[in-house]
Order: structure tokens, then C-alpha cells, then sequence
């Protein structure tokens, strides 16, 4: 159906105009409003079209005009002569005005009406009308639309000399749409809820049941149920539930602070009421307060043990602060109140992290210089106890090039985690590595000594050697915030290449990263390492310094823009490059996702250039660089988790120490967890 | 590890993201209200079998037929429906079927009206928004020979590729159309089907689900083609209904409409065409005539035939029928005036004469 007299009447010109309006349209959408715009392709179409018509309209006038003139001269009976132009610019003018008047008719309408059904909404909530207060320059400044509002609010306090009907027909109009509406919602039709209840306020825009439950049904769009709950808390600021439904949004859109404010106005509003308490543990815990969660939880199941949700909810925190046994304790109390498939499974999961495993490991790596290294070993760990885990670790690695035949080393070490509250966690390591003695006819190797001309040298050392190594990690991270440190020290035989290996070379490091989140979702990150590379012929020291400025684009991911230097106090005989000096400028990327079936996948990468400058040298020029690790981490059953991670780079930031300039690298390592009954 | 973060990958924060599933023929239900058309609804029926996102279940409602409508569908191994008594109206059958719908979308397709075989595949992804009730394709008539089949031809051909394709960049197609459209089946729950309080049921809807806060798509892609009246009869019987039905939604959604941003200035101009315009069109050119005493004055009846021109090469263009339009165009211009005259009868029986149509006269 076309209603009207298509392509004549004031249609046509509207249309015309509104596809002429589209570019201006589609640009402010998308610039201020972050529409997606419709396909400028179309736009783009209806823009000829418009100018199509145009010239048809112009070409049209002009034949008129010619017909008339021609009319005119021969026979004298047509119209006259100059009077075309006269007509097709009257007919324009009148067209447009009619537009404009229709338009400008159909505006004033609508604001009339909606004065009156916001008069209506008023008097049905039992609040006297309020005056709009309007800047008194802006009145005069209007002219004429100030003597329209005059009309219109005289209009208006006609039309409200008899409010009862207004208000009995608006009552009686928004109780059968709420009526449909929970009917909708019982039935569990949420789609025709959500917009049941959308009609329901649009007759009724103050309905507080409407509002809530409409937010309600949009839970999993925060950013749209927010403003719903908190205009539902303006219209019942007594109902805790909206104040925690506004701290669930607000919380899930990562606005914690926020989000705990209104939790705790609840909790005011109703101390011992259940879904107060353990609504702002949820928040704590969202926010990763995972020790107040904690407190929050056990301080409500110390007075009420048979609330088996609230078990569950405690032994995910557990989980999280690093306490697996006892997360087990708090699922089996749940299970034994309420017996839960779901959660019968959770558990399996938990005491499969928290028993007694061995994992068995193999690895391989392969660089441009040739050098190769397998290793085989495996770990043991006790099953959890506390705060505190065990265990033990233990391969052998082989290592293989081109220069000599080939390295061997063996390494055992106790490994202890500590984590005393959610925030602070401490790993530690020591134990030894034992090099094997390497028996090979081969060529003394070409070695630069320090600040001296590359000479020929002897490879240092063949014998066998058992050397301690170590490490010690200290994370902590602020509740609820980006806010942590991280130091680190570690000592342990650079395995890079068998050249390496056989000159036992040590490396002693010690780091340290401080991460400071500065503004929204930015954060900075300085990070310093100190190394001493030490073998029996000469000691060698280097120096990190990194910047890096990262910004979260989901709670998973993040965007980064790094600057690298790396320094060598000198040039190193043992087998290593040691510039004086590596810049790397890069991007970098960081995301984790998670499938519903708990498979992890976790990518660092980034790319960017790098420049190196040799002891005693300039830079060079700036050269590509890259680097790749993933992670892939796919539960098998529970207890059983099989990792894969790959890892490849061609910057030499990332490494104990590289084999030359031009360095390539790439390693696989396959790991499998296997919890132990 | 990671180059310059050696992260704690142990607890990876869990992601959440939703579970999509993109909508196939498995969630449409067709419904083909059908009165007496054993002529024309196999081919219809076969036009949805061979779509190539093939619908779950077709259903025909046979409205109490007399000339073997149902036996001709079950024939094709379709659902077959027949209320207790004919429900007097497409709006009624329709509705009589939606109790039986049990997927996501409902298609309306009239028993004179076949389908391009891609035309519900290009319709689906249009409900992959939440908030879209509605989305209807573009119509062209299925047999072009009578002047009124050449007359809507053009019509169309204007419409579909001028007005409605601004309205869609808009956000506000005016109507979703009757003989072929697809929606949100808890929306039309929601609005009780179809209603038949207006003669312009597809237009009522429309209006309906706008008012609701829903969005409603035009998909040019998905093309359609119902048999249009190709008698001067049957054109009045049809256009009697649409007018009474225009006016009769306008009277009925003005409120509501003036809270719909576009669509309210849209329905506002294409009301006073149909009515004020029309009086002037009709009347104003002819005594402009015998006034000023030059009959080409009456040039005013085509003056914008280039400008209704371009449109109309533009869209028969694209389907290599620009012969066919050009020779269609007069013809055109005859619909034009009748159309002027039907709605402007039409305003005056619904507003002066208070005489609204109730009965729904199948035409075409």
C-alpha cells in the first residue's frame, strides 16, 4: 500500500529531503551516539536518487517552459511566456511551506500531548504539577515559541480542569498491561515480557513493579538494565533489593567502588537479611576482595551452616585466594545440606586441584643458530594444606648445535607456594642442576674476551659440575584494583645452547615489576630485572628496564604499547650475545577466553622493532620484531589437565641470553596434570 | 612464559560471553491464510518448500474454503488448518493459526504470493538484533499484462526502491507488508496476532509493534511476488480496503504514533496526500482549467513523470525490466488518480460520514 499520490504531493518532496538529511544523519550517529550507521552504499543510492529526481523536476520545468513560451508565440493560448519560472518557484515555495506546516503541526502535537501525560502521570502518583523553571532570557529569546508555550499551557490547564478521567483511564490502562505483562513473565516467555512490560511503562512511566521487572529481565545487559534499577530506587528507596540490584549492574560493569557503596546501602537497609549479605560478598568478590568476600561469607554461614549456596559461593573464593583443600571442605558441607549434580561436579574439579598430582612434561625448542633442546622431566606435588603446597620437580635436559656434540643436564629442586591471604602470594624453589662431562674432540671456539679483539679461547670447562639453583617469587596485588608488585630472584645454568652449558654459564637475577593503574582502564607497568651472568672466565652483568602502558579492553584482554632496553656491561667469550646496548619498541596483546567446557586459551603476542647496538658501536637500524606465546589448557577429566603452550620470538628481550644478533626461537612444551586419588 | 608479564594463568578469569546460534529455516513457521485460492496457493506452497533456508512447517489456514483450497495443500504435504467457521478476514485466519506456531519467527505469506528462494534466508538475519519484531521484503507483482497490473507494477517499483528504502535508513519502514513479512512470534503473542479492527491489519501491526518500542526492517533483497487485481473490480475492491484500512489505523495509532520519531511525520504527509492532496489533485487541476481556460494546465497530472521516472529505472534496472517499466509508466498515472480517488472516498466516509468499513471484501 502507498497511501496518498506517490511521487506527487508534499511526499515527494519529503522523502527527497530526508534522503538529502541521511549523510548528516548517519554521520551524527555515528560520531556522537556510536550507532552503527545503515550501509552507506544505500545512503549513497537514495543521495542519487534525490538528485535524479531533482534534475527530472528541473528538466521538467525547463520543457514546460519551452512548451509554454512556444504555446504562447504560435497560438497566444498558452500560459505566458515568463510566467514558468514564476509558477515552478511559487509551486516549490508552496510545497515546502505545506511541508513545514504539516511537519511543525505534527511537533506541536506531540509536545502538547506529552505535557498533558506527563500532567497525567503526576496527578496519578499524587504530586502536585512542578513548574518548569526556565531561563528567562531563553523565553524572550524564543519569541514566537513563547507565545506558543502560552497556547500550550493554557491548552494544557484545560485540558487538566478534569484530571479524574486522565487518571482512571491511565490506571485502569497500566493495570491490564501489568496484568498481560506478568502473565507474560510467569509463563516464562521473556522476550514478550521484556516487552510487555516496555508497554506498560510507556502508559505508565512510573510503575515501579513494571520498572523493575524489566530491568530484571535484562540482567545480562547491564549497561541497559542499570539506569532501570536506578530509577526503580527512586521510586522505592525503602526496597533493599533494588539497591542490590543496582550494586549487581554496576559491579558487572566493572564499577566496583560503585557497586559496594550501594551494596552496603542495602546491607544499612536490611543487616540480617540474607540477600543483602551475600549480595555484597558477591560484590566483593567480583571486585577481587577476595579476602573480605571470604570474611563476608563465613561471618553469615557461622550463624547460618545450612545455607548450602552460600558453602558454594565460599569455596569459589577458596579456590581463588589459593586455598583449594578447604574449598573442598566448604563443597562437601553444601552437598550434604543440598545434593547438586553441578555441584557434585565442581567438587570433582576442586579436590582434583587440591589432591596429591604428578606432571609429566616434555619440551622441545629450536633456534636459528641450531641449537636444540629436548627436556623430560616431571613434577609432584602434596596435595594442598592450607595456605601452603609442596612439591617436587625434577628433568633432564639435552641439548644439541651445531658446534659441539652435545650437552646434558639433570635438575631436581623442592618447590613450596605459600599464599597467607588472596592477595600475597610467595612460590619458592631450591635445588640443584648437575652438568655432565662433555667428551668431544672439537676445536677450541672462537671467543671474544672482554674489552679485548675477538681471539681464539679455549672452551672453558668440560668437566662435570653440580650447581645450586633457586628462585623466589613475591606477587602481591591490591584488592580491587590493578595496583601490585611482583619481585622475583632467581639463579639457575643458562641451557640456550650446549656451548653454554659446557661453559657453566650461571645466571643470578633479580626483578622486580610494579604495576600502577593510572586512569579508567590504563595502567602502567615498570618493570627492572639486574643480571649476573658468571661463569669461571669472566662475569657479565645486565640490565632490563621496560615501560609498558596497557589498557583493558575487556576484563580478559588487553592492548599494550612497550619500550624495552636491555644493557650489557660487556662483550661475553661464553657463548651469549651481549650487545651494549637493545631497544624494542612494540604492541602487544593479551587475552584469555574460556569455553563453557573450561577449555583455556591464553595468547600473549606482540610486535613492534627493535635496534641493536654492538659494544663499542653505534646503533644499527631499526629491524622487525615478534614474539608469540600461547597457551592452551584443556581439561581432560577432573584432575587431569593436559597444557600445551607454544612460544616463539625472534626479540631478544624475553630471554635468558640469546645466541647471536639474529635470533630466532621456537619451543613446544606438552604438560599433563594428573591428580592422584 | 610471556615475554615481559609472567602472568597467573591458573584462575583464568571466566569470560561471558552468550552462546549464539544463527536462525535458519528450522525457526519459521509459514503461514498462508487461504480463502479460495485452489488456483494460486500451490504455487506458493512449492516457492516455500524450495526456499533455501527451508521453513520448519508451513501451515495453511483453509478459511473455509469451497473450491478444494485445503485438499490442493495437503496435496503438497503441508499443514493444513480449517477453523470452525471462516474467521471474515486475513487477519482472523492468521491469527487462528498463530496458536499453532511453535518456533521462534512466524512468516505471513499470502496464498496468491510466492517467494524468490532466497527471499526468508535474506529475511533472517534481520532478527539477529534483539529488538527487531518485524521485517518485510520487497514486493513486485507476479503478472504484469492489465493496466493495473502495470500500474501497481510501477508503483511499486517507485515505492520499494525510493520511499521504503529512505524509511528503512530511517529506522521506520511505514508498514511491514501483509503479503509477505516475517516476525518475532512472542511479539505478535504479545499484540494478540493479527487484529482485525482495522482493514489494514499488516499496517495496524506495524504501528502496534513500533508503539511497543520494537523495530521493524525492510529488506530489499527479499523479494516477493503477489498477484495483483488486475481488473478495474478487483483493483476497487482492493483499494477500498487499503484506504479505509490507512485511514482507519491513522485514527486509531495518532496517539501513540506522535511518540515514534519519523514515522509520525511520515504517516503525517502521507495523510494529507491522501486526503487534502488528493481533494486538490483531483479537483483544484480541472477548475485551475476552466478558469485560467488552457487545458494544459492538466499537464499537472504527469508533471513529475521524470521525476517518478528515475526511481523507477533505478529499481527495474536491477532486474533488467526497463522496457517493461517505460511501457508501464501511463499506466501508472491512471492508478495514481484512482488511488487519489479511493482515499480521499475514503477519508470522507470514515471522518465526515462516519461510515467505517467493518466487512473485509477479498479482492487481491
Amino acid at each position: 500500500m502507498t497511501p496518498g499520490i506517490p511521487g506527487t504531493g508534499i511526499g515527494g518532496l519529503f522523502y527527497m529531503l530526508s534522503a538529502a538529511s541521511l549523510p548528516l544523519r548517519e554521520g551524527y550517529r555515528r560520531v556522537w551516539k556510536g550507532a552503527a550507521a545503515v550501509r552507506w552504499r544505500v545512503i549513497a543510492l537514495q543521495q542519487l536518487l534525490a538528485a535524479g529526481i531533482l534534475g527530472g523536476m528541473w528538466t521538467t520545468g525547463w520543457l514546460l517552459g519551452v512548451l509554454f513560451s512556444t504555446a504562447h508565440a504560435h497560438f497566444a493560448a498558452g500560459p505566458a511566456g515568463t510566467s514558468h519560472n514564476v509558477w515552478r518557484t511559487a509551486t516549490f515555495a508552496v510545497s515546502l511551506a505545506t511541508l513545514l506546516a504539516v511537519l511543525g503541526t505534527v511537533e506541536l502535537t506531540r509536545l502538547w500531548y506529552r505535557r498533558r501525560d506527563r500532567l497525567a502521570a503526576r496527578l496519578e502518583r499524587g504530586t502536585p504539577p512542578t513548574p518548569i523553571a526556565r531561563p528567562r532570557r531563553r523565553v524572550a529569546a524564543a519569541g514566537a515559541r513563547g507565545r506558543w508555550l502560552f497556547v500550550l499551557l493554557a491548552a494544557e490547564l484545560v485540558s487538566a480542569a478534569d484530571p479524574t478521567t486522565a487518571l482512571s483511564q491511565a490506571k485502569s490502562r497500566a493495570a491490564i498491561s501489568l496484568a498481560r505483562a506478568e502473565s507474560l513473565y510467569e509463563t516464562g516467555d521473556v522476550e514478550a515480557a521484556i516487552a510487555a512490560y516496555a508497554a506498560v511503562l510507556a502508559i505508565d512511566p512510573q510503575n515501579s513493579r513494571a520498572t523493575y521487572r524489566l530491568a530484571d529481565l535484562q540482567r545480562h545487559k547491564p549497561a541497559r538494565a542499570l539506569p532501570l534499577f536506578e530509577k526503580y530506587v527512586a521510586l522505592e528507596p525503602a526496597d533493599l533489593w533494588g539497591y542490590l540490584a543496582v550494586a549487581d549492574m554496576l559491579s558487572r560493569l566493572g564499577r566496583n567502588d560503585e557497586a559496594l557503596r550501594w551494596s552496603a546501602q542495602a546491607l544499612r537497609l536490611g543487616p540480617t537479611e540474607r540477600d543483602a549479605v551475600i549480595g555484597q560478598a558477591r560484590v566483593l568478590a567480583r571486585a577481587r576482595r577476595s579476602d573480605a568476600a571470604l570474611a563476608a561469607y563465613r561471618a553469615w554461614l557461622a550463624t547460618h551452616p545450612r545455607d548450602a549456596e552460600a558453602w558454594q559461593e565460599l569455596s569459589r573464593e577458596l579456590v581463588r585466594a589459593g586455598r583449594p583443600g578447604e574449598a573442598v571442605d566448604a563443597l562437601e558441607r553444601s552437598q550434604s545440606l543440598a545434593p547438586d549434580p553441578k555441584v557434585a561436579r565442581r567438587l570433582a574439579v576442586v579436590r582434583g586441584v587440591a589432591a596429591p598430582a604428578f606432571t609429566p612434561l616434555v619440551s622441545g625448542s629450536h633456534d636459528s643458530d641450531g641449537n636444540t633442546v629436548w627436556r623430560f622431566g616431571g613434577a609432584f606435588e602434596l596435595g594442598a594444606a592450607g595456605p601452603a603446597r609442596l612439591g617436587i620437580e625434577g628433568s633432564r635436559t639435552h641439548v644439541v648445535g651445531d658446534t659441539l656434540p652435545g650437552a646434558d643436564l639433570d635438575a631436581l629442586a623442592l618447590r613450596g607456594t605459600w599464599q597467607p591471604v588472596a592477595t600475597v602470594k610467595i612460590d619458592a624453589a631450591g635445588g640443584a642442576a648437575r652438568i655432565e662431562p662433555i667428551e668431544t674432540s672439537v676445536a677450541p671456539v672462537p671467543v671474544t674476551p672482554r674489552n679485548g679483539p675477538p681471539s681464539q679461547a679455549s672452551i672453558l670447562r668440560w668437566s662435570a659440575a653440580v650447581i645450586p639453583t633457586g628462585q623466589l617469587r613475591a606477587r602481591w596485588r591490591a584488592p580491587a584494583s590493578r595496583l601490585g608488585v611482583d619481585l622475583g630472584a632467581d639463579r639457575g645454568v643458562v641451557d640456550a645452547s650446549p656451548l653454554l652449558v659446557a661453559n657453566h654459564v650461571i645466571r643470578t637475577q633479580y626483578s622486580g615489576l610494579l604495576s600502577l593503574p593510572v586512569a579508567g582502564p590504563f595502567t602502567l607497568r615498570a618493570i627492572g630485572k639486574t643480571a649476573t651472568l658468571s661463569d669461571s672466565f669472566e662475569v657479565n652483568h645486565k640490565t632490563t628496564l621496560s615501560g609498558v602502558m596497557a589498557v583493558a579492553v575487556a576484563p580478559s584482554a588487553e592492548l599494550s604499547a612497550q619500550f624495552h632496553q636491555i644493557h650489557y656491561d660487556h662483550l661475553s667469550g661464553s657463548g651469549y650475545f651481549a650487545p651494549w646496548q637493545l631497544q624494542v619498541a612494540e604492541a602487544g596483546t593479551y587475552f584469555e577466553i574460556e569455553t563453557p567446557g573450561s577449555l583455556v586459551l591464553a595468547v600473549d603476542g606482540g610486535a613492534g622493532v627493535q635496534r641493536v647496538a654492538k659494544q663499542r658501536h653505534l646503533f644499527g637500524p631499526w629491524t622487525a620484531a615478534f614474539r608469540l606465546y600461547a597457551m592452551l589448557d584443556a581439561p581432560l577429566a577432573p584432575g587431569r589437565d593436559f597444557r600445551l603452550e607454544l612460544d616463539s620470538e625472534d626479540s631478544q628481550v624475553a630471554t635468558t641470553a640469546t645466541t647471536s644478533g639474529q635470533w630466532r626461537y621456537g619451543s613446544v612444551i606438552a604438560s599433563l596434570r594428573w591428580a592422584l586419588p | 612464559m610471556p615475554a615481559t608479564l609472567d602472568r597467573d594463568l591458573e584462575l583464568p578469569p571466566s569470560v561471558e560471553r552468550p552462546l549464539h546460534r544463527p536462525l535458519t529455516g528450522s525457526d519459521v513457521t509459514v503461514i498462508v491464510p487461504a480463502f479460495n485460492e485452489a488456483e494460486s496457493v500451490g504455487s506458493t506452497i512449492r516457492s516455500l518448500q524450495t526456499q533455501t533456508a527451508p521453513p520448519r512447517e508451513i501451515i495453511v489456514v483453509d478459511d473455509c474454503s469451497s473450491d478444494g483450497t485445503g485438499n490442493v495443500a495437503r496435496a503438497l504435504g503441508v499443514t493444513v488448518i480449517r477453523p470452525p467457521q471462516n474467521t471474515g478476514s486475513k487477519a482472523g485466519a492468521q491469527t487462528f493459526a498463530l496458536r499453532h506456531v511453535r518456533t521462534a519467527l512466524t512468516v505471513a505469506v499470502d496464498a496468491d504470493t510466492v517467494l524468490e528462494p532466497v527471499a526468508l534466508e535474506r529475511l533472517l538475519p534481520a532478527f539477529e538484533k534483539p529488538g527487531v519484531a518485524a521485517a518485510c521484503g520487497f514486493v513486485l507483482p507476479q503478472r504484469v499484462r492489465s493496466l493495473w497490473e502495470r500500474g501497481r507494477y510501477v508503483e511499486y517499483l517507485f515505492a520499494f526502491t525510493y520511499y521504503k528504502q529512505v524509511q528503512e535508513c530511517y529506522g521506520r519502514p511505514l508498514i511491514a507488508s501483509g503479503c509477505f513479512s516475517m516476525y518475532r512470534t512472542a511479539q505478535l503473542r504479545v499484540h494478540g496476532g493479527w487484529s482485525n479492527r482495522t482493514m489494514a491489519e499488516d499496517m495496524d501491526l506495524t504501528w502496534s509493534l513500533y508503539q511497543g518500542g520494537n523495530e521493524v526492517r525492510f529488506v530489499p533483497e527479499a523479494v516477493c511476488y503477489p498477484i495483483e487485481p488486475r481488473t478495474y473490480k478487483l483493483m476497487g475492491q482492493q483499494l477500498r480496503r487499503w484506504s479505509h484500512g490507512f485511514i482507519q489505523n491513522v485514527k486509531l495509532h495518532w496517539r501513540g504514533l506522535l511518540s515514534v520519531p519519523y514515522l509520525r511525520s511520515a504517516v503525517a504527509v502521507a495523510f494529507w496526500d491522501a486526503t487534502v492532496a488528493a481533494a486538490l489533485y483531483l479537483v483544484l487541476l480541472p477548475i485551475l482549467a476552466m478558469v485560467l481556460r488552457t487545458p494544459w494546465v492538466l499537464l499537472g497530472y504527469v508533471i513529475d513523470a521524470p521525476a517518478v521516472l528515475v526511481p523507477v529505472v533505478v529499481g527495474a534496472a536491477k532486474r533488467r525490466e526497463i522496457g517493461r517499466a517505460l511501457a508501464s509508466v501511463p499506466a501508472f498515472f491512471v492508478l495514481r488518480t484512482v488511488n487519489a480517488l479511493f482515499f480521499l472516498r475514503a477519508a470522507g466516509a470514515e471522518f465526515l460520514l462516519g461510515r467505517t468499513l467493518h466487512v473485509y471484501e477479498k479482492g487481491h
